[in-house]
This record gives C-alpha cells, sequence and structure tokens, in this order.
C-alpha cells in the first residue's frame, strides 16, 4: 500500500506538486493521470525516494520512505520513465545486476532473472546485448528490472512511451496480472485511454494537485451523465453568458449546463442530452451575433471529465 | 558488499564488452614510449654506447694502457673492441661501429721522447652524438697521457736508457725519483673523490643499471593508467544518461555501491594493465618479482586515486561533453609536468621541483624507486596509506555528489 499524505515539493520559486494525498490499495492499479508538468513524476520520484518530499508524508507498506527510507525502497519496485539499462550488458546480465542491488545471491537470483525474462518475453533473447534490442524489447527489460526482486509495490512512470502496440498490450497485461496477484501498482500516465483500459482508481492531478480521484465509475458519475460541447469560431464571451443564461430558463435541465471554458475563438459547455439541445443552442449563439464555424460533441469520458474539470485537453 | 561487488561484476563485463577502449588506453603510452625510445637511440638492452674498433700498431706501454682504457668494462659509454686496421675500415663503412682507432707504431716511444705523434680517429657519419662522446672521451684520454709524460717523462727516459745500458743502479734511482714524482702529484692525479664511500644504511639492494627505456617505464605506465582513469571516470556521465543512476537511487542502499563498484572494477582493470607491464618490464630489465608485484600494486593505487580525482571532476561538469573537457584539462597538464611525457631524468631541474610535486609526479618518483631504486618499507607504507587516504576523501565526496545533485539532474 502507497499512502500520500499532504505531499509538497517545491523547487525554489515553482511549486510541482501542491498538497497531493492519495492512496493505492493491493490489488490495484491506481492511476496518476494528468499532463506533462502536471506533478505526476515528481509524485513519484518522492515515493520512490529520489527527491525528499518539502512537506507531508509518504509510505510504502507503512515505512516512511524518508525517515525508514531502506525498509520502503526494499519491496519497492519502480519502472522509470526513461530506459534504465546498461546496453552494453546482456539481457540476463542486467537483471542479475538489479537483483543483486536489491540483496538476491546465487541461486535464487538466477531461478527469479529466468522467471523474469520469461514474464517479459525474452527468454530466448536473454543472452543477447540490450543495443541490439528494439525499443519495444528495451521498454520490457526496463520493467522486467523493477520485478526482479519481487517487489510488492510497483511504480510505474509511464512506461508505455514509445513502445509498440504489440509490447504495449503486453506490458499492460503484465500490469493487470500482478495487480491480480495482489501487487499494489501506482501507474502514472497522460494516455487517458490506457487510464481507462487499465486503471481501478484514478487520481487527476494538474498544476500540482490532485482535481478529482476515485474508481472510474465515481470520476465518470461526477459528471452526471453530462456530453461535453465543444464549439470553434467567433464569440462574444458577455452575449454567449446571456445567451446561454437564457437557456437554462431555471428548469430542472436547464441547472445541468455549464460553461467550462470560453473565449472570443472557441466555447465548451458541459451539459446532458447535448445531441436534443444543439439546435437551441447554435439558435441562441447566432442570436447572440456569434459564428458557429466547429462542432464537437463528447460523450461522458475521462477525458471529458478532465476538460470540464481544467478547462483543457490532456496534451501529447 | 555483495551489491559493490555485483556492480564492480557489471562494470568489469563492461568494460571488456570494449576491448578498443583498453588497447587504446595501453596503446597511446606504449605507442609514445616507443616512439621515444627509438628517436633516441632504440636500443632496449642497455644504456646507448659507442662501439670503438682500435686498431693497434704499437706494442709499448702507452699504447697497451689505451687499449685497455678502451676494451675495459668500466670504459662507460665506449664499447671497445681490438681489430685489425683492414677489418675494422670494413666494418666502420658497413656502419657496425661508431669509430676506429689507429694506434700508430711508436706511439709509446714517441710519446716519452716528446716526438710529434698522432692517434687517427675515423668516426662513422651516420651517427651524430656518439662519436662526439668518443671523441671527448679520447681527448680526456690524451690529456691524461700528456700528463704521465710530463710528470715521468724523464723517469722512464733514463729507465729506458739505463735498460739499454743495463746499469742496475740507475734503474732504481729512476724507480725511487718516479715513486717520489707519483706521490707528490698523486693527490691532484687521483683525488680521494674516485675512493667512494657508500653512506646508505643497511646497504639496501638496488636494481641493476638502467637503460633508457628503463627510464620511461614509469612514466609511460603511470600514464597508460591516466588514460584509463580518465577514459573510466566518464562512466558516470554514461551512467546518469542511460537512466540506470536514477533507477539506482531508488534501490534500497541508493547509489553508493554502484559508484563503489565502479571504483573497484576501475581499480582491478587498472591492477591487470600494471600487473602485465610490470612483469613484462620484470622479464625485460632484469628486477626481482617482488619489485614488479609492488610496484603493480601502488602503480594502480595511484590510478585508482586519479580515477576518484577524475569521477569527482566530471560529476562537477554540466554535460557529458563538458565532462570530456574538464578531464583533458585535469589530464594533460599533470602528464606534463609530472614526468608522465618526458621522465623526470631527463627534465630540467626547476620543473622536476615542480613537477615532483603533481599526484602522478610523487606517484611516478614512487614507482621509479619502487621499480630501479633503494627499497625503503616504511616510506612505501606511508605512500600507500596516503594512496588511500586521497582515494577515500575522493570517494566520499564523488558519493555525496553522484548520488545527490547529479543524480537529480541539477548538476
Amino acid at each position: 500500500m502507497i499512502e500520500i499524505e499532504n505531499l509538497t515539493k517545491r523547487y525554489g520559486e515553482t511549486l510541482a506538486v501542491d498538497g497531493v494525498s492519495l492512496e493505492a490499495r493491493p490489488g490495484e492499479v491506481t492511476g496518476l493521470l494528468g499532463p506533462n508538468g502536471a506533478g505526476k513524476s515528481t509524485t513519484l520520484a518522492c515515493v520512490s525516494g529520489l527527491r525528499e518530499p518539502t512537506s507531508g508524508r509518504v509510505k510504502v507498506l507503512g515505512h516512511d520512505v524518508v525517515r525508514e527510507k531502506r525498509l520502503a525502497l526494499e519491496q519497492l519496485g519502480v519502472v522509470p520513465q526513461e530506459l534504465a539499462l546498461y546496453d552494453d550488458l546482456n539481457a540476463r546480465e542486467n537483471l542479475e545486476y538489479w537483483g543483486a542491488a536489491y540483496g538476491l545471491r546465487g541461486a535464487v537470483l538466477r531461478n527469479r532473472v529466468s522467471d523474469v525474462l520469461e514474464q517479459i518475453g525474452l527468454g530466448d533473447r536473454s543472452s543477447e546485448r540490450v543495443s541490439r534490442f528494439s525499443g519495444g524489447m528495451q521498454r520490457r527489460l526496463n520493467f522486467g528490472c523493477a520485478l526482479v526482486h519481487s517487489p510488492r509495490v510497483l511504480l510505474l512512470d509511464e512506461p508505455t512511451v514509445g513502445v509498440d502496440p504489440q509490447s504495449r498490450v503486453r506490458l499492460l497485461e503484465l500490469v493487470r496480472s500482478l495487480a491480480r496477484a495482489g501487487m499494489t501498482v501506482l501507474y502514472t500516465t497522460h494516455h487517458m485511454q490506457e487510464a481507462e483500459e487499465l486503471c481501478d482508481r484514478l487520481a487527476i492531478v494538474d498544476h500540482g494537485k490532485v482535481i478529482a480521484s476515485g474508481t472510474q465509475r465515481e470520476l465518470q458519475a461526477r459528471l452526471g451523465g453530462r456530453d461535453l460541447l465543444q464549439l470553434g469560431g467567433a464569440f462574444v464571451p458577455e452575449a454567449v453568458r446571456a445567451a446561454l443564461d437564457s437557456l437554462r430558463g431555471g428548469d430542472a435541465q436547464g441547472r445541468e449546463l455549464e460553461i467550462v471554458s470560453l473565449d472570443e475563438r472557441s466555447l465548451q459547455i458541459s451539459l446532458r442530452d447535448a445531441s436534443v439541445r444543439l439546435a437551441g443552442i447554435f439558435a441562441a449563439l447566432t442570436r447572440a451575433g456569434c459564428e458557429v464555424r466547429e462542432t464537437t460533441l463528447r460523450q461522458p469520458s475521462l477525458e471529458s471529465l478532465f476538460i470540464a474539470l481544467t478547462g483543457k485537453e490532456l496534451r501529447e | 558488499m555483495a551489491v559493490v561487488f555485483a556492480a564492480a561484476r557489471r562494470d568489469w563485463i563492461r568494460r571488456w564488452r570494449d576491448p578498443f577502449a583498453i588497447a587504446l588506453w595501453i596503446g597511446i603510452p606504449l605507442v609514445i614510449g616507443s616512439l621515444i625510445v627509438l628517436a633516441t637511440g632504440g636500443r632496449s638492452g642497455s644504456n646507448p654506447s659507442a662501439k670503438v674498433l682500435v686498431a693497434q700498431h704499437d706494442d709499448g706501454f702507452l699504447a697497451d694502457l689505451l687499449v685497455k682504457a678502451l676494451t675495459s668494462e668500466r670504459a662507460g659509454a665506449i664499447d671497445g673492441e681490438l681489430v685489425e686496421e683492414a677489418a675494422g675500415r670494413e666494418r666502420l663503412d658497413a656502419g657496425d661501429a661508431t669509430a676506429l682507432l689507429v694506434i700508430p707504431r711508436g706511439f709509446t716511444a714517441a710519446v716519452w721522447n716528446e716526438w710529434p705523434t698522432t692517434l687517427e680517429l675515423v668516426t662513422n657519419p651516420s651517427q651524430r652524438i656518439l662519436p662526439g662522446i668518443v671523441s671527448e672521451a679520447l681527448a680526456i684520454l690524451s690529456e691524461g697521457v700528456f700528463y704521465a709524460q710530463r710528470v715521468l717523462g724523464a723517469d722512464v727516459r733514463s729507465v729506458m736508457n739505463a735498460s739499454l745500458s743495463e746499469d742496475e743502479l740507475e734503474v732504481a734511482r729512476a724507480a725511487v725519483a718516479m715513486r717520489r714524482d707519483m706521490e707528490r702529484v698523486g693527490k691532484y692525479v687521483f683525488p680521494p673523490a674516485i675512493e667512494l664511500k657508500s653512506t646508505v644504511r643497511d646497504a639496501p639492494k638496488r636494481a641493476g643499471p638502467r637503460s633508457l627505456a628503463g627510464y620511461f617505464l614509469p612514466a609511460m605506465l603511470m600514464m597508460a593508467l591516466l588514460f584509463a582513469a580518465e577514459g573510466l571516470a566518464d562512466d558516470v556521465w554514461r551512467e546518469k544518461l542511460s537512466g540506470a543512476l536514477r533507477r539506482s537511487t531508488a534501490t534500497p542502499l541508493g547509489v553508493l555501491p554502484s559508484l563503489l563498484g565502479k571504483f573497484a572494477a576501475g581499480w582491478a582493470l587498472m591492477l591487470l594493465i600494471s600487473l602485465t607491464a610490470c612483469l613484462l618490464a620484470s622479464a625485460a630489465f632484469g628486477f626481482e618479482l617482488w619489485r614488479a608485484l609492488l610496484a603493480a600494486l601502488w602503480v594502480s593505487t595511484a590510478g585508482a586515486v586519479f580515477l576518484a580525482l577524475l569521477t569527482l571532476a566530471k560529476l562537477f561538469a554540466s554535460s557529458q561533453r563538458a565532462a570530456g573537457i574538464v578531464g583533458n584539462l585535469v589530464l594533460f597538464p599533470v602528464l606534463m609536468l609530472g614526468g608522465s611525457f618526458v621522465p623526470f631524468a631527463m627534465m630540467p631541474d626547476w620543473l622536476v621541483r615542480i613537477g615532483r610535486f603533481t599526484p602522478n609526479g610523487w606517484a611516478v618518483t614512487q614507482l621509479d624507486t619502487l621499480l630501479f631504486g633503494a627499497f625503503e618499507p616504511r616510506e612505501l607504507a606511508l605512500s600507500f596509506a596516503g594512496g588511500f587516504a586521497a582515494f577515500a576523501l575522493l570517494a566520499w565526496c564523488g558519493a555525496r555528489r553522484f548520488g545527490g545533485a547529479f543524480a537529480r539532474n541539477e548538476a
């Protein structure tokens, strides 16, 4: 289990993580979802002991990562965002070294290395130098290095970046199976689809803060089943607000129409039953002197929730 | 400790996956050393010596003396050989000697009687320095003969005359006069400096005489290890850029075992290089095996100190490229000053005084003493202790930087 309580990390004037609190439970994949620069990797760096929190507390299996760093890290496997391999060693040698770094020795180490090589699908390439591996194979080995000491907690920092579809499917399957086996998995990503496929729980992070967290169902419920309508064109903000206020009209349906973001070129509205209300919205905007050139209607999803919460799309 | 061993094994394997780099570290000093030795004579067995062929046409006392002086084992840089004049000229034409000295018939009599006489010295035109040495040596010998003639000439002449008249009383008188003359001039002609008294305590055993290659050996060996240390020190940047350093920070023991493993693997590699070099040198120069083993241990320890120093310097660089520049900035001045490019024995005294204060200058001096000088166990023990202390300090500073700002990309 990972417990993060009110974690703050500051670099000079920059507040990278701002009071993040979350919990990752055994047997579940907990996703940390957010755009690049949102503070996901810094949060993971604090959990893995690479950086010390400015304030707050992080515990791994009950051990404080600052005060009981060694005990906390012994049970932790880390898959960093960048490859972390010795490319002049072969796959087996890499795994043997990282296993030894966690205290494995002799036959136990050798057997464990063989198991992991099979798990990541590199059993038949174990004596090949890593520099000759494809990007996907290197990613799988990068993943395997974090598993060799059989950790009870696994941190994955965007492990599928630059991975071919086949390797990606294999990696995600492996993460699922590890979680099913009782491992605590904390997984950061900015891929909405990946988070939806994989994660049991999610924390959506932006500007160093957790802006929403819970199971996927709980999060989608926060949208109240509302769609997200994205419009592009030319808008007069004051006139748009007045026009949409008139549409609400005080009834129950009207109260479920909310402006997510608005400027002179774009408008995002969160609303229920958008498809049947589109004609009325267009008419109101036209009357308000606005011109609509592009229309996108999104069904309730993590992405629409993210946009509803932050007013922006996830950046690749 | 087991993790340090695992890290050392890891880096040991990695080093041998790049044999070209190892060959380069050893090869550069070997090539430089060989070129220097070849350029200064190209002899590896002993000091460069001048082969002087002597054609003796006079069987008098002074001619014999001259021949003995040139063919004696004590002739130093001159290796004399008695030959027939014609054969000597042929050998000189074939480039087989530095010079041919022709002692003419009647040389001894001419000298004693102060008649004009000439020693003919024919030199090899393809050699430049050695003929000069021969010419200088003969000038000194001629002066010696001249002064002998001035001091003893009259007495010798009377002996020679007496011998002709068979007057024993006259011979005895001349002998007494000669002895008196010898005693009178003895203190000038045979100065007491010749009677060298050793003041070295316990008369420690020294290695045999050294050749030119022997002078270069310590310098070249140290240079090889400095190149190796420079290359090995780069590995902290490779580790960082590969991402492995960040992963190491998340291991229970952190990055320290990884760094110590690097140092251990580096030291083992340098020990292997220096052991090979010292054992080969032992066979080539004939010094004892224990000297070779101790020298290898010493020079690899000094190399490990340099590895720690260069690693620390590179940990403060802003990029891998900058680290390369920093390494060269440290390496080349100490190589130049510290007797690694040019041995101290061939440097001017004022530069030697500076050079001995550089870390590698100190290491080379100790190595030179271990291989060719008087063995002082206490001094060696102190040197090792100093080396270990310097290594420990540098490694401690390096570990703090390696696991700190450097690992966190704050460098």
